[in-house]
């Protein structure tokens, strides 16, 4: 009995400690927090739109939090970045989707779309942004007007401009909402273009730099130190 | 060369004016406490009365450890800085008496400095005082640290800290299977050691929560109590692992006779000790649990 009163004790210690670290944890207050694709929507304002997801990890140690960043490009203003803490769920649902954009909002009538598409292509044709133009094979690519020329870098697109192929078979996966990862599987952790452009295993280099960093130092001889090379920082996947 | 010399008399100027300041801690000290009139006054031999001895060198140790975190600053002169040291180590050793004396009130409800130091020698007694005028300078000079030469906040962290030191005293018979007023009383000293640990083991736990950064008062307070809270929990388990670990058996018994049968001796030091060292070390490897893990960017807020 007075085992079982002395635990009672200890889990209310526990209890208490957990509720009041709870209230007044600052991580938990400061990063907003996200169920789904469709809780986007409150937190990105303005239109016209477009949320990438350009890195995702996750954190902690057997309960994990996980994380989305996402660069959020305006028709506008300058794109920002922000991170967010996600649900377990829409984590492991988007896995495939680095480099796409999961969230669209347009101008007109404030239409918006969750299902990840290649980045940028809320910008393609549309007319105030730029023009099609045909390429000497015949082919009809999209070509963004000169105050939009840095859009294709900001996506990530590196060479590569959509066609009018690409735009349709787009639209018809849309319909029928199943994500799009190009034509050729362009977009995507698996695609060739998003590949080149976020480069996965940057975080496992790193840390094995770190390691390194730190047995060099804990076994350095104090009287030979002539320089302290910088500590590898970064928690993050991409580097853009 | 000249500098140097005169680098050398400052010093010696500074010496000299800590012991005027000791001088004074001594008169309060008879002022607070007038039962310790004799001990203070009076020529003092070491060797007449041992326990005495440790009482008055408990003093003695707490002033010098309170006094190890005072500065001298001259860039605005030496009548400044001197000024200056003169207020705080006065403020500060009167804190650094009411403590002891707030302590004391709690620990040694039913006994008097007079019984049982000048009449029974009472051991038990003499390093129970020494444990808490060390424990009360630890967390002095913790507080004078922490709240940055500014007397309010000194004394806000000062209250904050001697709340939590009353209820970590109050909770030594809740940890422990020695009763330690009766052990006093029989001045067994096996109830100082276990207690001396206990003690010594909660002023590095409540100093290491009181070393928080202090940007906002409030949000202060929050985590020094957090961290105490999570001492209080992770505290047992890792008393509970040595125990394990170094499969210590409890073979307490408060009913041990003297040769003759004719004495109750109480329970034997080794017990005290065992209590003491484990409740010590749990303290300290509780406080690497408590303040020594950085998450850094484990965790990342954003």
């Amino acid at each position: 009995m007075k085992n079982m009163n002395r635990f009672s004790i200890y889990a209310l210690l526990v209890l208490v400690y957990l509720g009041m670290s709870k209230s007044f944890a600052p991580a938990e207050k400061i990063t907003p927090y996200i169920k789904n694709q469709y809780d986007l929507s409150k937190y990105i304002k303005n239109a016209p739109v477009s949320a990438i997801l350009i890195d995702y990890f996750k954190a902690g140690f057997i309960i994990k939090t996980y994380f989305h960043r996402y660069k959020i490009v305006h028709g506008f203003t300058q794109p920002e970045t922000i991170t967010m803490r996600i649900s377990k769920n829409y984590y492991q649902d988007n896995i495939l989707n680095l480099g796409m954009s999961l969230f669209n909002r347009k101008e007109r009538l404030n239409e918006e779309t969750f299902i990840p598409s290649p980045p940028g292509m809320l910008y393609v044709d549309d007319s105030f942004y730029g023009k099609w133009t045909y390429e000497n094979s015949g082919n009809q690519i999209w070509d963004f007007h000169r105050g939009y020329k840095h859009f294709p870098e900001l996506f990530g697109w590196g060479t590569f401009r959509p066609t009018k192929e690409f735009l349709t078979q787009l639209k018809i996966n849309l319909a029928s909402e199943k994500p799009f990862y190009g034509t050729n599987e362009e977009f995507g952790l698996n695609g060739t273009i998003s590949k080149e452009f976020y480069k996965h295993n940057q975080r496992k280099i790193q840390n094995i730099e770190k390691i390194k960093y730190h047995l060099k130092n804990f076994l350095s001889i104090p009287w030979q130190k002539k320089y302290r090379p910088k500590v590898p920082h970064g928690n993050t996947v991409n580097k853009i | 060369m000249n500098e140097i010399f005169d680098k050398m008399i400052l010093r010696i100027v500074f010496t000299a004016f800590i012991c005027l300041t000791l001088v004074l801690y001594k008169f309060a000290h008879i002022f607070l406490y007038p039962s310790s009139k004799q001990q203070l006054l009076k020529k003092f031999y070491p060797s007449k009365n041992s326990p005495d001895t440790i009482h008055l060198f408990g003093r003695i140790l707490g002033i010098g450890i309170v006094y190890s975190n005072f500065y001298f600053y001259l860039s605005n002169g030496i009548m400044l800085a001197l000024t200056t040291f003169l207020i705080q180590a006065t403020l500060i050793f009167i804190i650094y008496l009411l403590s002891i004396y707030i302590i004391e009130s709690i620990v040694f409800y039913n006994f008097e400095y007079i019984d049982e130091i000048i009449k029974r020698k009472n051991y038990s007694y003499a390093i129970i005082s020494f444990a808490n005028t060390l424990s009360i300078a630890l967390i002095v000079s913790t507080v004078i640290r922490a709240s940055e030469n500014n007397f309010i906040l000194f004394l806000l962290m000062w209250l904050l800290s001697m709340v939590i030191l009353g209820f970590s005293v109050r909770s030594f018979p809740i940890v422990s299977k020695l009763s330690l007023n009766k052990l006093i009383v029989q001045k067994n000293i096996s109830a100082a050691f276990s207690y001396g640990g206990f003690i010594l083991g909660w002023t590095l736990i409540i100093s290491s929560s009181l070393e928080n950064n202090m940007k906002d008062y409030v949000w202060y307070n929050i985590q020094v109590v957090l961290k105490i809270l999570l001492s209080i929990i992770i505290f047992p388990l890792f008393r509970w692992g040595l125990i394990k670990i170094f499969k210590i058996e409890n073979d307490f018994r408060s009913d041990v006779l003297s040769e003759d049968g004719k004495e109750l001796l109480g329970p034997e030091i080794g017990f005290g000790l065992y209590e003491g060292a484990i409740f010590l070390v749990s303290c300290l490897l509780t406080s690497v649990i408590t303040g020594n893990i950085f998450f850094g960017s484990f965790y990342p807020s954003y």
